[in-house]
Protein backbone atom coordinates (compact mmCIF):
# COMPACT_ATOMS: atom_id res chain seq x y z
CA UNK A 1 0.00 0.00 0.00
CA UNK A 2 1.31 3.46 -0.81
CA UNK A 3 1.62 6.33 1.77
CA UNK A 4 -0.67 8.17 2.12
CA UNK A 5 -0.64 9.84 5.75
CA UNK A 6 1.70 12.37 4.91
CA UNK A 7 -0.17 14.30 2.67
CA UNK A 8 -3.43 14.92 5.07
CA UNK A 9 -0.27 15.09 7.81
CA UNK A 10 0.61 18.40 5.83
CA UNK A 11 -3.10 20.02 6.54
CA UNK A 12 -3.01 19.09 10.11
CA UNK A 13 -0.05 20.80 10.88
CA UNK A 14 -0.67 23.92 8.67
CA UNK A 15 -4.18 24.28 10.40
CA UNK A 16 -1.84 24.02 13.59
CA UNK A 17 0.23 26.89 12.56
CA UNK A 18 -2.56 28.62 11.65
CA UNK A 19 -4.38 29.01 14.99
CA UNK A 20 -1.42 28.56 17.23
CA UNK A 21 0.45 31.30 15.22
CA UNK A 22 -2.61 33.66 15.31
CA UNK A 23 -4.14 32.75 18.27
CA UNK A 24 -0.78 33.23 20.85
CA UNK A 25 -0.42 37.23 21.66
CA UNK A 26 2.21 39.21 22.11
CA UNK A 27 4.62 40.02 24.64
CA UNK A 28 4.28 43.92 26.23
CA UNK A 29 5.79 46.56 23.72
CA UNK A 30 6.51 49.99 24.03
CA UNK A 31 5.03 51.92 20.70
CA UNK A 32 6.27 55.37 21.63
CA UNK A 33 8.36 57.76 24.06
CA UNK A 34 7.40 61.16 23.63
CA UNK A 35 9.41 63.57 23.54
CA UNK A 36 12.14 61.65 21.81
CA UNK A 37 14.86 63.78 22.79
CA UNK A 38 16.11 65.68 26.31
CA UNK A 39 19.02 67.17 27.83
CA UNK A 40 20.86 66.05 31.38
CA UNK A 41 20.86 67.50 33.85
CA UNK A 42 17.20 68.19 34.88
CA UNK A 43 14.33 66.32 35.46
CA UNK A 44 12.11 64.98 32.58
CA UNK A 45 9.00 63.85 31.82
CA UNK A 46 8.19 61.35 29.07
CA UNK A 47 4.78 59.58 28.12
CA UNK A 48 5.14 56.29 27.22
CA UNK A 49 2.83 54.48 25.04
CA UNK A 50 2.71 50.52 25.43
CA UNK A 51 1.29 47.62 23.23
CA UNK A 52 -0.50 44.92 25.08
CA UNK A 53 0.17 45.84 27.92
CA UNK A 54 -1.33 46.18 31.38
CA UNK A 55 -0.18 48.89 33.81
CA UNK A 56 -2.56 49.27 35.93
CA UNK A 57 -2.56 45.37 37.30
CA UNK A 58 0.86 46.31 39.13
CA UNK A 59 1.43 47.84 42.08
CA UNK A 60 5.30 48.73 41.54
CA UNK A 61 6.85 49.17 38.38
CA UNK A 62 10.15 49.44 37.43
CA UNK A 63 10.89 52.27 34.52
CA UNK A 64 14.47 52.40 33.48
CA UNK A 65 16.66 54.20 30.76
CA UNK A 66 19.68 52.40 30.05
CA UNK A 67 22.44 53.87 28.08
CA UNK A 68 24.51 50.26 28.61
CA UNK A 69 25.05 47.60 31.29
CA UNK A 70 27.08 49.59 33.40
CA UNK A 71 24.84 52.52 33.06
CA UNK A 72 21.03 52.97 33.80
CA UNK A 73 18.98 55.37 35.37
CA UNK A 74 15.69 53.96 37.01
CA UNK A 75 12.28 56.13 36.91
CA UNK A 76 12.27 59.00 40.17
CA UNK A 77 8.14 58.33 39.70
CA UNK A 78 5.83 57.26 37.54
CA UNK A 79 2.10 57.62 37.03
CA UNK A 80 -0.62 55.43 35.30
CA UNK A 81 -2.84 56.90 33.28
CA UNK A 82 -4.26 53.58 31.54
CA UNK A 83 -2.89 50.26 31.06
CA UNK A 84 -1.47 51.71 27.57
CA UNK A 85 -0.40 55.19 28.71
CA UNK A 86 2.37 55.60 31.96
CA UNK A 87 3.96 59.20 32.41
CA UNK A 88 7.30 58.64 34.09
CA UNK A 89 9.91 61.20 35.43
CA UNK A 90 13.53 60.71 35.76
CA UNK A 91 16.45 62.82 37.63
CA UNK A 92 18.78 62.54 34.62
CA UNK A 93 22.66 63.26 35.76
CA UNK A 94 25.11 64.58 33.73
CA UNK A 95 26.41 61.41 30.96
CA UNK A 96 29.01 59.27 32.30
CA UNK A 97 32.67 59.83 31.72
CA UNK A 98 34.00 57.80 28.57
CA UNK A 99 30.97 58.19 27.00
CA UNK A 100 29.61 60.58 24.25
CA UNK A 101 27.81 63.61 24.36
CA UNK A 102 24.77 62.57 23.20
CA UNK A 103 23.44 58.79 23.07
CA UNK A 104 20.30 56.76 22.06
CA UNK A 105 18.90 55.35 25.71
CA UNK A 106 16.73 52.13 25.91
CA UNK A 107 13.78 52.21 27.56
CA UNK A 108 12.67 49.40 29.76
CA UNK A 109 9.58 48.80 31.63
CA UNK A 110 9.16 45.96 33.82
CA UNK A 111 6.54 44.63 34.92
CA UNK A 112 4.24 45.59 32.04
CA UNK A 113 2.16 43.07 31.11
CA UNK A 114 2.96 38.95 30.34
CA UNK A 115 7.24 40.01 30.99
CA UNK A 116 9.45 43.37 30.10
CA UNK A 117 8.71 46.24 27.87
CA UNK A 118 11.37 47.58 26.01
CA UNK A 119 11.88 49.87 22.99
CA UNK A 120 15.66 50.34 21.76
CA UNK A 121 16.83 53.96 20.94
CA UNK A 122 13.69 55.48 22.65
CA UNK A 123 14.94 58.64 23.97
CA UNK A 124 18.33 60.36 22.39
CA UNK A 125 20.11 62.34 25.21
CA UNK A 126 22.57 65.30 24.93
CA UNK A 127 24.61 66.56 27.56
CA UNK A 128 23.48 69.72 28.88
CA UNK A 129 23.68 72.27 31.40
CA UNK A 130 23.19 70.60 34.89
CA UNK A 131 24.84 69.16 38.14
CA UNK A 132 21.55 70.13 39.48
CA UNK A 133 20.10 66.45 40.06
CA UNK A 134 22.16 63.95 43.07
CA UNK A 135 20.85 60.95 41.02
CA UNK A 136 23.90 58.82 39.32
CA UNK A 137 24.07 55.62 36.80
CA UNK A 138 23.77 52.07 37.80
CA UNK A 139 24.62 48.71 36.60
CA UNK A 140 22.08 46.86 35.34
CA UNK A 141 22.72 44.17 37.47
CA UNK A 142 20.59 46.19 39.98
CA UNK A 143 17.09 45.27 38.26
CA UNK A 144 15.75 41.70 37.03
CA UNK A 145 13.94 41.69 34.14
CA UNK A 146 11.69 38.16 33.01
CA UNK A 147 11.37 38.85 29.42
CA UNK A 148 8.75 36.83 28.78
CA UNK A 149 6.29 35.66 30.91
CA UNK A 150 3.59 32.65 29.63
CA UNK A 151 2.97 31.30 25.80
CA UNK A 152 3.54 34.94 23.78
CA UNK A 153 5.52 35.63 21.20
CA UNK A 154 8.20 38.09 21.11
CA UNK A 155 6.99 42.01 20.53
CA UNK A 156 9.57 43.70 17.97
CA UNK A 157 9.56 47.51 17.52
CA UNK A 158 8.68 48.21 13.41
CA UNK A 159 7.26 44.24 12.98
CA UNK A 160 4.55 44.19 16.07
CA UNK A 161 2.09 41.62 15.19
CA UNK A 162 3.91 41.16 11.72
CA UNK A 163 6.53 38.87 13.30
CA UNK A 164 3.51 35.92 12.80
CA UNK A 165 4.61 36.50 8.73
CA UNK A 166 7.53 34.23 9.79
CA UNK A 167 5.51 31.14 9.77
CA UNK A 168 4.19 31.98 5.98
CA UNK A 169 6.67 34.07 4.32
CA UNK A 170 9.89 33.16 5.67
CA UNK A 171 8.49 28.91 6.14
CA UNK A 172 7.24 29.64 2.14
CA UNK A 173 10.95 30.06 1.08
CA UNK A 174 12.53 27.03 3.48
CA UNK A 175 9.53 24.85 1.85
CA UNK A 176 10.69 25.95 -1.68
CA UNK A 177 14.22 25.03 -0.93
CA UNK A 178 13.27 21.65 -0.16
CA UNK A 179 10.78 21.56 -3.35
CA UNK A 180 13.47 22.41 -5.31
CA UNK A 181 16.26 20.52 -3.30
CA UNK A 182 13.91 17.48 -4.54
CA UNK A 183 13.69 18.40 -7.88
CA UNK A 184 17.17 18.31 -8.69
CA UNK A 185 17.69 15.04 -6.79
CA UNK A 186 15.03 13.42 -9.31
CA UNK A 187 17.22 15.18 -12.35
CA UNK A 188 20.36 13.54 -11.19
CA UNK A 189 18.35 10.42 -10.93
CA UNK A 190 17.11 10.53 -14.34
CA UNK A 191 21.02 11.53 -15.49
CA UNK A 192 22.12 8.00 -13.80
CA UNK A 193 19.06 5.81 -14.70
CA UNK A 194 17.43 7.12 -17.73
CA UNK A 195 14.44 6.16 -16.66
CA UNK A 196 11.73 9.42 -17.95
CA UNK A 197 9.44 9.18 -14.91
CA UNK A 198 12.56 10.91 -12.90
CA UNK A 199 12.68 13.42 -15.56
CA UNK A 200 8.68 14.25 -15.53
CA UNK A 201 8.63 14.33 -11.47
CA UNK A 202 12.00 16.76 -11.59
CA UNK A 203 9.45 18.97 -13.72
CA UNK A 204 6.64 18.58 -11.60
CA UNK A 205 8.59 19.62 -8.29
CA UNK A 206 10.55 22.78 -10.43
CA UNK A 207 6.62 24.16 -10.95
CA UNK A 208 5.74 23.82 -7.71
CA UNK A 209 8.89 25.32 -6.15
CA UNK A 210 8.82 28.16 -8.82
CA UNK A 211 4.85 29.10 -7.33
CA UNK A 212 6.19 28.98 -3.97
CA UNK A 213 8.70 31.53 -4.55
CA UNK A 214 6.61 33.87 -6.24
CA UNK A 215 4.05 33.58 -3.36
CA UNK A 216 7.29 34.22 -1.37
CA UNK A 217 8.16 37.44 -3.33
CA UNK A 218 4.46 38.53 -2.97
CA UNK A 219 4.10 37.60 0.63
CA UNK A 220 7.45 39.87 1.22
CA UNK A 221 6.24 42.67 -0.98
CA UNK A 222 3.51 42.91 1.33
CA UNK A 223 5.93 42.52 4.50
CA UNK A 224 7.88 45.05 3.19
CA UNK A 225 5.47 47.77 2.44
CA UNK A 226 4.44 48.24 5.77
CA UNK A 227 8.22 47.93 7.02
CA UNK A 228 10.55 49.06 5.31
CA UNK A 229 7.97 51.76 3.89
CA UNK A 230 8.16 50.31 0.10
CA UNK A 231 6.88 47.58 -1.50
CA UNK A 232 10.04 46.73 -4.16
CA UNK A 233 13.12 48.60 -2.83
CA UNK A 234 15.84 46.98 -4.86
CA UNK A 235 17.09 45.21 -1.95
CA UNK A 236 20.00 42.91 -2.56
CA UNK A 237 17.92 40.22 -1.26
CA UNK A 238 14.87 41.38 -2.98
CA UNK A 239 16.64 41.35 -6.37
CA UNK A 240 18.70 38.07 -6.03
CA UNK A 241 15.20 36.34 -5.35
CA UNK A 242 13.73 37.85 -8.18
CA UNK A 243 17.08 36.83 -10.11
CA UNK A 244 16.61 33.13 -8.98
CA UNK A 245 13.21 32.97 -10.30
CA UNK A 246 13.82 34.15 -13.68
CA UNK A 247 16.73 31.29 -14.31
CA UNK A 248 14.30 28.82 -12.99
CA UNK A 249 11.74 30.14 -15.34
CA UNK A 250 14.45 29.87 -18.26
CA UNK A 251 13.85 26.17 -17.42
CA UNK A 252 10.49 25.64 -18.72
CA UNK A 253 11.60 27.94 -21.91
CA UNK A 254 14.29 24.94 -21.85
CA UNK A 255 11.89 22.58 -21.55
CA UNK A 256 9.42 23.76 -24.05
CA UNK A 257 11.79 24.53 -26.42
CA UNK A 258 13.23 21.36 -27.15
CA UNK A 259 11.54 19.00 -29.43
CA UNK A 260 12.93 15.86 -28.99
CA UNK A 261 12.14 14.10 -25.56
CA UNK A 262 15.14 12.58 -24.65
CA UNK A 263 17.26 15.64 -25.56
CA UNK A 264 14.69 17.70 -23.49
CA UNK A 265 15.30 15.36 -20.44
CA UNK A 266 18.52 15.36 -20.53
CA UNK A 267 19.30 18.98 -21.26
CA UNK A 268 16.47 20.45 -18.88
CA UNK A 269 18.19 17.98 -16.49
CA UNK A 270 21.55 19.00 -16.48
CA UNK A 271 20.70 23.06 -16.29
CA UNK A 272 18.10 22.23 -13.26
CA UNK A 273 21.47 21.03 -11.37
CA UNK A 274 22.66 24.20 -12.62
CA UNK A 275 19.83 26.42 -11.75
CA UNK A 276 19.60 24.64 -7.76
CA UNK A 277 23.38 25.15 -7.85
CA UNK A 278 23.03 29.26 -8.43
CA UNK A 279 20.07 29.31 -5.88
CA UNK A 280 21.75 28.72 -2.90
CA UNK A 281 24.46 31.70 -3.71
CA UNK A 282 22.05 33.62 -4.63
CA UNK A 283 19.82 33.55 -1.65
CA UNK A 284 21.98 33.02 1.38
CA UNK A 285 25.64 34.12 0.03
CA UNK A 286 25.60 37.16 -1.86
CA UNK A 287 23.02 38.74 0.58
CA UNK A 288 25.14 38.76 4.03
CA UNK A 289 27.75 39.87 1.81
CA UNK A 290 26.54 43.41 1.06
CA UNK A 291 23.96 46.14 3.45
CA UNK A 292 20.63 44.67 3.32
CA UNK A 293 17.12 45.74 4.72
CA UNK A 294 16.27 42.08 4.91
CA UNK A 295 17.20 39.71 8.21
CA UNK A 296 20.10 37.68 7.69
CA UNK A 297 22.43 40.04 5.45
CA UNK A 298 24.52 42.43 6.43
CA UNK A 299 26.37 40.14 9.25
CA UNK A 300 23.69 39.91 11.21
CA UNK A 301 21.71 36.51 11.90
CA UNK A 302 18.21 36.04 10.23
CA UNK A 303 17.54 32.88 12.57
CA UNK A 304 18.05 33.76 16.15
CA UNK A 305 18.06 36.35 18.79
CA UNK A 306 15.05 38.16 19.68
CA UNK A 307 13.49 37.33 15.75
CA UNK A 308 13.23 33.86 16.68
CA UNK A 309 12.57 33.01 20.27
CA UNK A 310 11.74 29.30 21.42
CA UNK A 311 8.12 29.98 21.19
CA UNK A 312 8.17 30.81 17.67
CA UNK A 313 10.34 27.53 16.88
CA UNK A 314 7.29 25.81 18.30
CA UNK A 315 5.07 27.37 15.17
CA UNK A 316 8.23 27.39 12.54
CA UNK A 317 9.51 24.71 12.01
CA UNK A 318 6.08 22.60 11.85
CA UNK A 319 5.25 25.31 9.51
CA UNK A 320 8.05 24.77 6.96
CA UNK A 321 7.28 20.86 7.23
CA UNK A 322 3.39 21.69 6.64
CA UNK A 323 4.17 23.53 3.50
CA UNK A 324 7.03 21.14 2.39
CA UNK A 325 4.42 18.38 2.74
CA UNK A 326 1.80 20.16 1.14
CA UNK A 327 4.12 21.61 -1.54
CA UNK A 328 5.03 17.87 -2.68
CA UNK A 329 1.39 16.55 -2.23
CA UNK A 330 0.48 18.98 -5.45
CA UNK A 331 4.20 18.35 -6.78
CA UNK A 332 2.56 14.53 -6.90
CA UNK A 333 -0.67 15.89 -8.51
CA UNK A 334 1.59 17.10 -11.13
CA UNK A 335 3.32 13.95 -11.82
CA UNK A 336 0.70 11.82 -11.95
CA UNK A 337 -0.67 14.47 -14.48
CA UNK A 338 2.03 14.67 -16.55
CA UNK A 339 2.41 11.08 -16.59
CA UNK A 340 -0.89 10.18 -18.39
CA UNK A 341 0.30 13.03 -20.79
CA UNK A 342 3.19 11.78 -21.42
CA UNK A 343 1.63 8.07 -21.64
CA UNK A 344 -1.60 9.71 -23.87
CA UNK A 345 0.85 10.92 -26.04
CA UNK A 346 3.61 8.23 -26.89
CA UNK A 347 0.00 6.41 -27.70
CA UNK A 348 -0.75 9.07 -29.90
CA UNK A 349 -4.08 9.51 -28.65
CA UNK A 350 -3.94 12.80 -28.26
CA UNK A 351 -1.76 15.84 -30.23
CA UNK A 352 2.03 15.91 -30.02
CA UNK A 353 3.47 19.12 -28.84
CA UNK B 1 -14.47 45.91 -33.35
CA UNK B 2 -14.48 49.58 -32.50
CA UNK B 3 -18.21 48.36 -31.10
CA UNK B 4 -16.72 46.22 -29.19
CA UNK B 5 -14.49 48.04 -27.49
CA UNK B 6 -16.71 51.04 -27.06
CA UNK B 7 -19.19 48.11 -25.51
CA UNK B 8 -15.79 47.12 -23.08
CA UNK B 9 -15.02 50.58 -21.95
CA UNK B 10 -19.09 50.73 -20.93
CA UNK B 11 -18.74 47.73 -19.09
CA UNK B 12 -15.73 48.69 -17.48
CA UNK B 13 -17.04 52.17 -16.52
CA UNK B 14 -20.33 51.01 -14.76
CA UNK B 15 -18.45 48.21 -12.75
CA UNK B 16 -16.24 51.13 -11.56
CA UNK B 17 -19.44 53.24 -10.65
CA UNK B 18 -20.75 49.95 -8.40
CA UNK B 19 -20.02 51.79 -4.83
CA UNK B 20 -18.79 48.17 -3.71
CA UNK B 21 -15.83 48.37 -5.87
CA UNK B 22 -14.68 51.89 -5.50
CA UNK B 23 -14.99 50.82 -1.69
CA UNK B 24 -13.17 47.48 -2.03
CA UNK B 25 -10.43 49.05 -4.02
CA UNK B 26 -9.94 51.54 -1.24
CA UNK B 27 -9.84 49.04 1.30
CA UNK B 28 -7.33 47.61 -0.45
CA UNK B 29 -4.96 50.59 -1.53
CA UNK B 30 -5.39 51.36 2.38
CA UNK B 31 -3.76 47.59 3.74
CA UNK B 32 -1.56 46.97 1.40
CA UNK B 33 -0.10 50.78 1.92
CA UNK B 34 -0.83 52.38 4.79
CA UNK B 35 2.53 54.63 4.14
CA UNK B 36 0.23 56.39 1.35
CA UNK B 37 -1.95 58.28 4.32
CA UNK B 38 -0.32 61.04 6.31
CA UNK B 39 2.57 60.12 8.44
CA UNK B 40 -0.12 60.43 11.56
CA UNK B 41 -2.57 58.27 10.09
CA UNK B 42 -0.83 55.50 9.39
CA UNK B 43 1.37 55.66 12.65
CA UNK B 44 -2.35 55.90 15.01
CA UNK B 45 -3.24 53.01 12.47
CA UNK B 46 -0.39 50.41 13.49
CA UNK B 47 -0.63 51.85 17.29
CA UNK B 48 -4.56 50.10 16.99
CA UNK B 49 -4.49 47.22 15.26
CA UNK B 50 -0.44 46.57 15.32
CA UNK B 51 0.33 45.49 12.03
CA UNK B 52 -1.99 42.62 12.23
CA UNK B 53 -3.89 43.14 8.76
CA UNK B 54 0.09 42.35 6.96
CA UNK B 55 -0.66 39.41 8.29
CA UNK B 56 -4.27 38.23 7.12
CA UNK B 57 -3.01 39.61 3.50
CA UNK B 58 0.12 37.53 3.86
CA UNK B 59 -2.11 34.40 4.27
CA UNK B 60 -4.73 35.30 1.91
CA UNK B 61 -1.77 35.46 -0.85
CA UNK B 62 -0.25 32.22 0.64
CA UNK B 63 -3.72 30.93 0.00
CA UNK B 64 -4.75 32.49 -2.83
CA UNK B 65 -1.18 31.30 -4.83
CA UNK B 66 -2.46 27.55 -3.81
CA UNK B 67 -5.73 27.65 -5.28
CA UNK B 68 -4.23 29.82 -8.70
CA UNK B 69 -1.84 26.63 -9.07
CA UNK B 70 -4.95 24.08 -8.64
CA UNK B 71 -7.23 26.14 -10.99
CA UNK B 72 -4.08 25.76 -13.62
CA UNK B 73 -3.76 22.46 -12.80
CA UNK B 74 -7.26 21.62 -13.30
CA UNK B 75 -7.51 23.04 -16.44
CA UNK B 76 -4.78 21.60 -18.01
CA UNK B 77 -6.04 17.97 -17.09
CA UNK B 78 -9.79 19.79 -18.57
CA UNK B 79 -8.21 20.34 -21.97
CA UNK B 80 -6.10 16.45 -21.80
CA UNK B 81 -9.52 15.20 -21.08
CA UNK B 82 -10.88 16.65 -24.26
CA UNK B 83 -8.00 15.70 -26.33
CA UNK B 84 -8.37 11.91 -25.10
CA UNK B 85 -12.03 12.13 -25.96
CA UNK B 86 -11.98 13.34 -29.35
CA UNK B 87 -9.83 10.77 -30.20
Amino acid sequence: MKLEWWKYLSIVILLYTLLFGMLVPLGPGIVEVSPSRATTGAQRSFDVWGYNTRFKDFDAINVVLKLDDEHCLPAADYSVESDYHLKATFDVPSMPEGMKKSEFATMIIYPAGSGTAILPSAVSLQDGEGGQVSTHWVPEDDFTFERITGLHFPYRNILMESIRNTYFHVALWFAMMFILGASMVYSIRYLRSGNLDWDLKASAYAQVGIVIGVMGIATGMIWAANTWGKAWSWDIKQTMAAVALLIYLAYFVLRTSVEDQEKRARTSAAYNIFAFATLIPLLYVVPRLVDSLHPGSGGNPAMGGEDLDNTMRLVFYPAIIGWTLLGAWVSQLVFRFLKVQHYARSKNLTEQY
Amino acid sequence: MELYLARLRNGLQSFYNMRIFRALSVILLAFTTPALWGQTQTLDYYRNTGKIYVVIAVIVVSFLGIVLFLINLDRRIRKMEKDLNQK
